[in-house]
């Protein structure tokens, strides 16, 4: 509690969130630009000619940062589709893309590759979607495509601020061919309760014990706040993907995970769960030196690592995720964890 | 350290009364004032001359992380009212069509705005919101030493572009009206951009013992200020048993592998 006290007070200086909105002139005049702008009348706007030249400058400070974030809105010209990076789960699909409207995220999670991999924590929003979608149908045809669209930023989260995933959903119903999978921390899925969802939409939480919520996934909605989400989910009919990732060594640890995989299970029904992911914190040997340098004092740092073939992680990694897995079969079938 | 960059005296004087800053006798190239936190420089008129003075002061007294940086000095507006100070949240290079931006983070009282350096002085001419002669080449020789954030332009209006000659009475004057405005921001900055820091001294003393106990190579002390670190951030204490090892008497290469392969397994624990 005292610290949660002192963090608060530490932050009394600084200015709102998105105090500042830099807005590339191209999209000055877009209407997702003037929609976002409308919800916030007290920012100050500034022009700009390319996203890079603010969320690109050199030296700045990703932490500090942070502690007031900036948003950024602009126009992405090219890669609007990213083939899935094969470290990542694909759930058995080919074609495995990722998809970014959004860089960065609002939330402050000490564990998350964002950090160190913009220079910058400010928040990047490209405004045409249309584009995106546009390239999308070129690029998969009628072929069968997977699609992460959550995995630069938490899409949902940002959903009063852009209604990008309301637009997703509509895309979704319109190109059956393709599976997209929504990602979230959020207790956001209330803002988008009313559509209809199609089938070939996923949304999947990730979810983490209370006391690795307080210690690493600063600013996330509650563990509480987000079951409760994924319960209003379930009442529409809509089967859930479950994220353990990244399962984070802790001190106690089998009492901390395996209290928290029965509450999700008493919670929510299992018959409800579409499939779950676990995954152990692993990182690339170069990221985890970035976020090292970032901040060394990290509650990331808190264990050793083992480094094997350029990939960092917990030397008993193993056990970890079999502590998990076992325990989740207690509730889930086995040919339903990933 | 708290950097100050002025064009001219007149600019600088409220500044040097404010914080009582005295005389640097010793150097030779520029004027500067200081006290034990805080330096002053006096550039000249013009960008390169700005950029100049900042790569001096801060090459001759140091840069860190919590350093501020800040260019204080007067500038024409055709909108704005004579004395209105701005804080700076654009800066554009008439010149070279650059852009700049500080990140503004922390919360004030200046009104913000868009800043034009131009190379020469400027008459009746058409500008956005204000200029000046040296806010670009300020802004971009302190981007080589500190983040966006660290570097802050307060521009004062003193004319509204028509060629009227300013007293430098009227110069400090613009200054020292807006001076405590100036220094509560500085105080805020201060205060958010300090550094907690996980290790005390007793943290630094005993790591530095240890490691000369046991004559570790550089390699073995990189591992053990991790594993100390790990202690630390995991148990919210200090290791206090690592005192221990001082009163074991190593003797030979093999017997410090030994003790410091315990140690780091104890740390890890």
């Amino acid at each position: 509690m005292k610290v949660k006290e002192s963090s608060k007070n530490s932050l009394v200086n600084f200015m709102n969130s998105f105090s500042h909105i830099y807005v590339e002139k191209e999209v000055l005049n877009h209407r997702i630009t003037l929609e976002i702008l409308s919800k916030f009348p007290n920012s100050k706007i500034i022009e700009i000619k390319n996203y890079k030249d603010v969320f690109n400058r050199p030296k700045q400070n990703f932490i500090i940062q942070k502690k007031s974030p900036k948003l950024i809105l602009a126009k992405k010209i090219d890669n609007y589709l990213y083939e899935g990076s094969p470290i990542c789960e694909d759930f058995g699909e080919t074609s495995f893309y990722y998809s970014s409207n959004i860089f960065n995220c609002i939330y402050d999670c000490e564990y998350c590759y964002l950090r160190g991999l913009y220079s910058s924590s400010n928040i990047v929003i490209f405004v045409n979607i249309e584009d995106f979608f546009e390239e999308i149908i070129k690029t998969t045809k009628d072929r069968r495509a997977y699609i992460c669209i959550s995995y630069d930023s938490d899409i949902l989260a940002f959903e009063n601020i852009t209604g990008f995933v309301r637009k997703w959903i509509e895309f979704a119903n319109r190109n059956k061919n393709l599976l997209i999978e929504i990602r979230t921390k959020s207790s956001n899925f209330r803002s988008i309760k009313n559509l209809e969802i199609p089938s070939n939409i996923i949304f999947a939480w990730t979810l983490s014990p209370q006391k690795i919520i307080d210690d690493f996934e600063h600013k996330t909605p509650s563990l509480t706040a987000r079951l409760n989400d994924i319960k209003v989910a379930i009442s529409k009919g809509l089967k859930v993907r479950i994220s353990l990732e990244p399962i984070i060594k802790v001190k106690g640890f089998e009492s901390i995970y395996g209290e928290f995989i029965d509450e999700v299970f008493t919670e929510i029904p299992s018959d409800a769960v579409r499939d779950v992911n676990i995954g152990v914190f692993r990182m690339s040997e170069e990221h985890i030196k970035r976020l090292r340098r970032l901040d060394k004092y990290s509650k990331v740092f808190g264990y050793d690592f083992k480094k094997e073939n350029g990939v960092v992680s917990y030397f008993d990694e193993e056990y970890l995720k079999s502590f998990v897995k076992e325990r989740l079969i207690n509730y889930i079938d086995e040919k339903k964890i990933y | 350290m708290l950097y100050f960059v002025c064009a001219f005296y007149n600019e600088a004087k409220p500044i040097i009364n404010f914080y009582k800053l005295k005389r640097v006798n010793e150097n030779k190239f520029f004027q500067v004032f200081e006290r034990e936190d805080i330096k002053l420089i006096i550039s000249g008129v013009g960008k390169i001359n700005s950029a100049i003075a900042l790569s001096h002061i801060v090459s001759k007294y140091g840069i860190s992380d919590e350093d501020i940086v800040m260019n204080i000095g007067i500038c024409g507006s055709k909108n704005r009212e004579i004395g209105e100070a701005v804080l700076v949240n654009k800066i554009h290079d008439v010149e070279t069509k650059k852009d700049y931006y500080p990140d503004i983070l922390i919360s004030h009282q200046f009104e913000e705005g868009t800043l034009e350096t131009f190379s020469k002085p400027v008459i009746d001419f058409d500008i956005e919101d204000i200029c000046d002669m040296e806010g670009s080449g300020f802004f971009k020789a302190s981007s080589k030493f500190f983040s966006p954030h660290q570097v802050q332009l307060i521009k004062i209006v003193s004319d509204h572009l028509d060629g009227v000659r300013l007293t430098g009475e009227f110069v400090e004057n613009l200054i020292e009206k807006n001076i405590l405005t100036i220094d509560d921001y500085i105080n805020k900055m201060k205060k958010s951009f300090i550094k907690k820091d996980l290790l005390d001294d007793w943290d630094r003393k005993m790591m530095e013992q240890v490691s000369s106990a046991l004559n570790l190579t550089e390699n073995q002390k990189i591992q053990f200020n991790k594993a100390y670190i790990g202690y630390k951030i995991r148990e919210s204490k200090s290791p206090e048993f690592v005192k221990n090892i001082l009163n074991v008497r190593v003797q030979g290469k093999n017997e410090s592998k030994r003790e410091f392969k315990k140690l780091i397994s104890k740390l890890y624990e």
